[in-house]
């Protein structure tokens, strides 16, 4: 039975109401927000896969415009890429440069890339150096993704000489003219990537400059815009020696790009040793202090050539170069000991 | 209005009443029908296997079994089916790097040397690869 | 007829609803710390929705959103998420639910019936809102089944709770 207690009642009751009804709005209006907002929300993620550049390259899209035409236009710029900056194929411009006995008149981009990759070789003292074609060649890793492949090992005689035609400051650079001297080879592997996800990145922005989505180039990963707008893009990193999709690190990113270098990416095994593609420029022979590093940074290009100098110079130094350099990244050695550069968890929260 | 006054309320607070059944009816439908559509959903999982960037074969994750993936003739690889989830197995590259991993684990198998990719769709969109993380880098 | 005078007095509600809202900021805390049961930005469990219970039972419909209220936003703040997803959603989610638990309650359903359908209001309006305002797809909905049957058991949890919490109350005589 129910019983009332006193004329306080009849106030309360009012006050009730009239909360009730407001909650009532409120969670009305909620509702229908909820649906106007439903139908006006960002266009689904559209998605294409390709092989270029010796890899996978997965670039997924959000856009008002027609996302299918930003897909083929950067997957476009990586063929274009590919062809141009490619060590093995006679048409590309990196093929002139390396077989032409006399200086080279080379276009703004060409110009541009071999500036960049020089300045950073001389920022990283050499750790990435543009003019390993010569090493690369002799261990096979410029050729690794074709199909007819034959793995080998070099003898220390062929190394060394390999290692005399080396280096980056044989590279003469003068108004738009190259000349390399010394012997030396150009391989541009090590920032080739990252500079086609930059373009790619450039493009899409140029024909949408709301588009959100990413790049996914063999795993080095350059966001166009943020998830669904606004959102953070959730990246994980492979653990070096765990099964694929295993990860040791999670960050999140809404901008800029993040490049991994690994011991596990293009390697061949012989007698139980693992040769990888990342060659001390010292010494001529596949790094074995570091198995895995990743960098952040606002380019691709740069991230790229940091990863890769990164690996040769080891976890210690690299935590403390890297930011200097504009980048932030995660090292992981022979040990299997991992450690990041200060900056670095920065990007593991939502901020 | 409901302002309970909890000497008697409390006695008369049951975790059943008779008219329960309504809700617990409903509930009992709407799980039905989600857990339904659900299935449904993912009965639609189909593995895409394009060479040379033209799309050649469609499995259905159902179809298990070793599939032979071939081109002008020429085979490049097998395809292992099993478990709801897929794996290159035989493949004819030089450095096997493609028979790493499984299509649910990676996301995508991909041979370069032969330029063969696989991946899962689902109604004819992309699967997503893990829901723990969006992507991954290395 | 006579009227007994069997309510609590004025002070002893405002106690009541302190600690009790206290607690269920403690719990919705606690709750964030957990990962979410969906993998969805500021998803929120519910367990918080057994003491919103106990207050709706204890003290009445509009202490209970005043409640809900108060909880969010200083759970949010504490977590330092005020204004993100998990807030909003966190509001939707408790304020729809103390009112559907309130409407039931009056119209004399069972206790685990009311908590069920509690947890799966707040489930349903928390998935709207981050359809529409934060996730932008349609394949949140996918995962509707699975958030049912969770509401389902966490609504049956919170129902014992507050029963039993209650039932506690009186045993040791808080409530005269």
């Amino acid at each position: 039975m129910h019983k009332m207690s006193s004329g306080n009642q009849n106030q309360n009751m009012k006050l009730s109401k009239s909360s009730q009804l407001l909650i009532l709005i409120f969670v009305t209006l909620l509702l229908l927000f909820s649906v106007f907002f439903f139908f006006r929300s960002q266009p689904q993620y559209c998605s294409k896969v390709d092989i270029a550049l010796g890899t996978t390259v997965k670039v997924v899209i959000s856009s008002q415009k027609d996302p299918s035409l930003i897909l083929e236009a950067i997957l476009r710029e990586f063929h274009r890429i590919d062809q141009k900056f490619s060590v093995t194929n006679e048409k590309s411009m990196i093929w002139r440069i390396n077989h032409s006995a006399n200086p080279v008149q080379v276009d703004e981009e060409t110009a541009f890339v071999i500036e960049r990759s020089i300045a950073l070789a001389r920022a990283t003292e050499g750790a990435f150096d543009p003019a390993l074609g010569n090493l690369i060649s002799l261990w096979g890793f410029d050729r690794i993704s074709d199909a007819q492949f034959q793995p080998a090992i070099p003898s220390d005689a062929q190394i060394q000489a390999a290692l005399e035609k080396s280096g980056y400051e044989h590279i003469r650079l003068e108004n738009d003219v190259v000349v390399l001297e010394n012997g030396i080879q150009l391989d541009l592997g090590g920032v080739v990537k990252g500079y086609a996800i930059d373009r790619g990145i450039s493009i899409a922005k140029e024909m949408d400059p709301n588009a959100t989505g990413y790049i996914n180039a063999g795993r080095d990963i350059g966001i166009i815009g943020p998830k669904f707008g606004g959102d953070y893009w959730s990246i994980a990193v492979q653990d070096p020696r765990g099964e694929s999709g295993e990860y040791i690190d999670l960050v999140y990113l809404k901008k800029g790009t993040i490049v991994t270098s690994g011991d596990y990416e293009r390697f061949f095994i012989i007698d139980g040793v693992r040769y990888h593609h990342i060659i001390n420029p010292k010494t001529g022979y596949p790094v074995r202090e570091t198995i895995s590093t990743t960098v952040i940074s606002p380019d691709a290009m740069d991230a790229d050539a940091l990863s890769t100098a990164a690996f040769v110079l080891g976890s210690e130094f690299s935590a403390m170069l890297l930011p200097v350099l504009g980048g932030q990244g995660l090292f992981v050695d022979a040990k299997q000991v991992v450690m990041a550069s200060e900056g670095w968890s920065f990007f593991k929260e939502k901020q | 209005m409901p302002h309970f006054i909890m000497s008697v309320e409390l006695n008369e607070l049951k975790l059943f009443r008779k008219r329960d059944w309504i809700v617990y009816l409903l509930l009992f439908v709407l799980i039905g029908v989600t857990v339904y559509t659900g299935m449904a959903a993912s009965k639609g999982t189909i593995v895409r296997v394009s060479v040379n960037g033209q799309m050649r074969y469609r499995f259905s994750l159902d179809q298990e079994g070793q599939h032979v993936i071939e081109c002008n003739g020429k085979k490049l690889m097998e395809l292992l089916i099993a478990d709801s989830d897929a794996k290159i197995i035989h493949s004819a590259c030089p450095l096997h790097l493609c028979e790493r991993g499984t299509l649910k684990q990676s996301g995508a198998l991909v041979c370069v040397p032969q330029k063969v990719i696989i991946v899962l769709e689902q109604n004819g969109e992309a699967v997503e690869i893990s829901d723990e993380y969006d992507l991954i880098t290395g | 007829m006579v009227e007994e005078k069997k309510s609590l007095s004025a002070t002893a509600r405002l106690t009541f609803l302190s600690a009790l809202t206290a607690l269920a900021i403690s719990i919705g805390v606690i709750e964030s710390l957990v990962p979410p049961p969906v993998p969805v930005a500021g998803f929120k469990w519910g367990f918080s929705n057994s003491v919103m219970l106990m207050i709706l039972l204890l003290l009445g419909r509009k202490e209970a959103l005043t409640a809900a209220w108060v909880k969010v936003m200083v759970a949010s703040l504490i977590t330092g998420r005020f204004l993100s997803p998990s807030f909003f959603l966190g509001l939707g989610g408790s304020l729809s639910s103390v009112y559907l638990m309130s409407i039931l309650m009056k119209r004399k359903f069972g206790l685990i019936a009311v908590s069920v359908c509690g947890s799966f209001i707040s489930n349903l309006v928390q998935l709207l809102l981050a359809a529409s305002l934060f996730v932008g797809s349609v394949k949140i909905f996918y995962l509707a089944g699975y958030l049912i049957s969770i509401g389902a058991f966490t609504g049956l949890l919170n129902a014992i709770i507050a029963y039993g919490g209650l039932k506690w109350l009186k045993t040791i005589g808080m409530l005269s």
